[in-house]
């Protein structure tokens, strides 16, 4: 037999060679003594590097400072986004003429469903957050003064729907409510 | 990039790359080549799951847990692929960066090792292209790998030796060694990574075995 290549003792090495093949060049390596002496060779350095430490770690500190987190941040785009629907519709009742509030209403509404859903997420997100110490707590105090304007604003349409200007101040004060948790996200010193 | 010998110049003569066995998507990262699939070495920690499912809600410190656990094998690659301290210290960071960034996206489908390992290989090896660096075939001035204890069985200066012969290898032959003989991954895996024929990169082993036992060998 000739001598095996280069490429089939490797191949040997790593399991790659058809099993026929396998069991030719294994027999020639023990009757070849310069054959026998490449495998060792091969095996040898595959050996030696399968022994080199997995693990290597870095002589300082480095983890990275975290940023704002994804969860508080995909959050917060999707209540900003949920804002711009109650600015549109706020937006289509300034131009409804006659004024068709009561219509609109029915839509906003409907829009700031989304924007209810939207912001409960994104206060969750930053409870999660804060607990972890990434980020300041949400203003509860404040936000509950909000909350109480967002509540007697929407009792007056309830039983107004065409006051427009109602309507934007309303939307106003969702955007307030949206900035307050915005200024929550800031990352808590340190991190 | 790493300047594999003979590696095509059209992204789209690449090889799939897919691992049918993991059952994984194969994903690609920003250069369009097929990400790695599996680290048979395997690592992690014993209830990696949970800690991962705490650090995806944002607790920072389940964070800290999975860096700790996984810091060392990702720095050991960096420092390998890269065979400079600091540079290795940059890109190990950038690995974190990027995981913390990424880690809403891990679905559990492979360890979080695994996973973190897969982001290592292919942030150094675009870091690499990116700075079409070429890694010399001459001793380092410093001494990235002193200081390090050896592996099981082996005597810190044949480690030593191992590590600087690795890094003198050329740069194409040294990344294939690196990823197959010491990280453990696949022919087919590392070709479809680095956008070389499996021939290629089975060459290029070859190549650096060679050169390693002519460096090694008394």
């Amino acid at each position: 037999m000739t001598h095996p290549s280069e490429t089939e003792l490797n191949d040997l090495l790593d399991g790659a060679l058809p099993a026929g093949r396998a069991a030719a060049v294994e027999a020639h390596c023990a009757a070849c003594a310069p054959c026998a002496r490449e495998l060792r060779g091969l095996t040898a350095i595959v050996a030696r590097a399968g022994r080199l430490p997995r693990e290597l770690p870095p002589l300082r500190d480095l983890r990275p400072a975290r940023r704002a987190r994804r969860p508080a941040r995909a959050a917060a785009w999707l209540a900003a986004a949920a804002i711009i629907l109650l600015l549109a519709v706020a937006w289509r009742a300034d131009r409804a003429a006659p004024p068709a509030g009561g219509a609109l209403w029915a839509q906003y509404l409907e829009s700031e469903q989304g924007y209810v859903q939207a912001s409960r997420a994104l206060e969750a997100a930053l409870r999660r957050e804060a607990a972890a110490g990434t980020a300041v707590a949400v203003p509860a105090g404040e936000i509950r003064a909000v909350d109480r304007r967002i509540e007697s604003l929407r009792g007056r349409l309830e039983r107004d729907p065409e006051d427009v200007e109602l309507m934007h101040e309303l939307t106003r004060t969702y955007l307030h409510r949206l900035d307050l948790l915005h200024q929550a996200m800031v990352p808590a010193s340190g991190v | 990039m790493i300047p594999p010998a003979g590696a095509p110049a059209d992204p789209a003569s690449k090889p799939s790359g897919g691992d049918a066995g993991s059952g994984t998507p194969v994903s690609t990262n920003a250069g369009g080549r097929p990400a790695l699939h599996v680290i048979p070495r395997e690592g992690g920690t014993p209830d990696e799951g949970a800690v991962v499912r705490r650090a995806q809600a944002g607790d920072g410190a389940a964070f800290d847990e999975l860096y700790h656990a996984c810091v060392g094998r990702v720095h050991a690659l960096c420092l390998r692929m890269t065979g400079e301290r600091a540079r290795a210290e940059e890109l190990t960071q950038d690995v974190f960066v990027r995981a913390w960034d990424k880690l809403a996206g891990f679905r559990g489908e492979s360890r979080f090792s695994t996973w973190l390992q897969r982001l290592a290989v292919n942030v150094v090896l675009r870091a690499l292209r990116t700075e079409k660096r070429r890694l010399r075939r001459f001793p380092l001035a410093d001494e990235p790998f002193a200081g390090y204890p050896a592996g099981p069985g082996t005597h810190p200066a044949d480690a030593l030796d191992l590590e600087r012969a690795i890094q003198g290898l050329p740069p194409g032959a040294r990344a294939v060694f690196v990823l197959h003989d010491v990280e453990g991954y696949r022919h087919e895996e590392i070709a479809a990574t680095l956008g070389i024929a499996v021939g290629t990169c089975k060459a290029q082993l070859h190549r650096a075995r060679r050169l390693l036992r002519e460096e090694l060998e008394p």
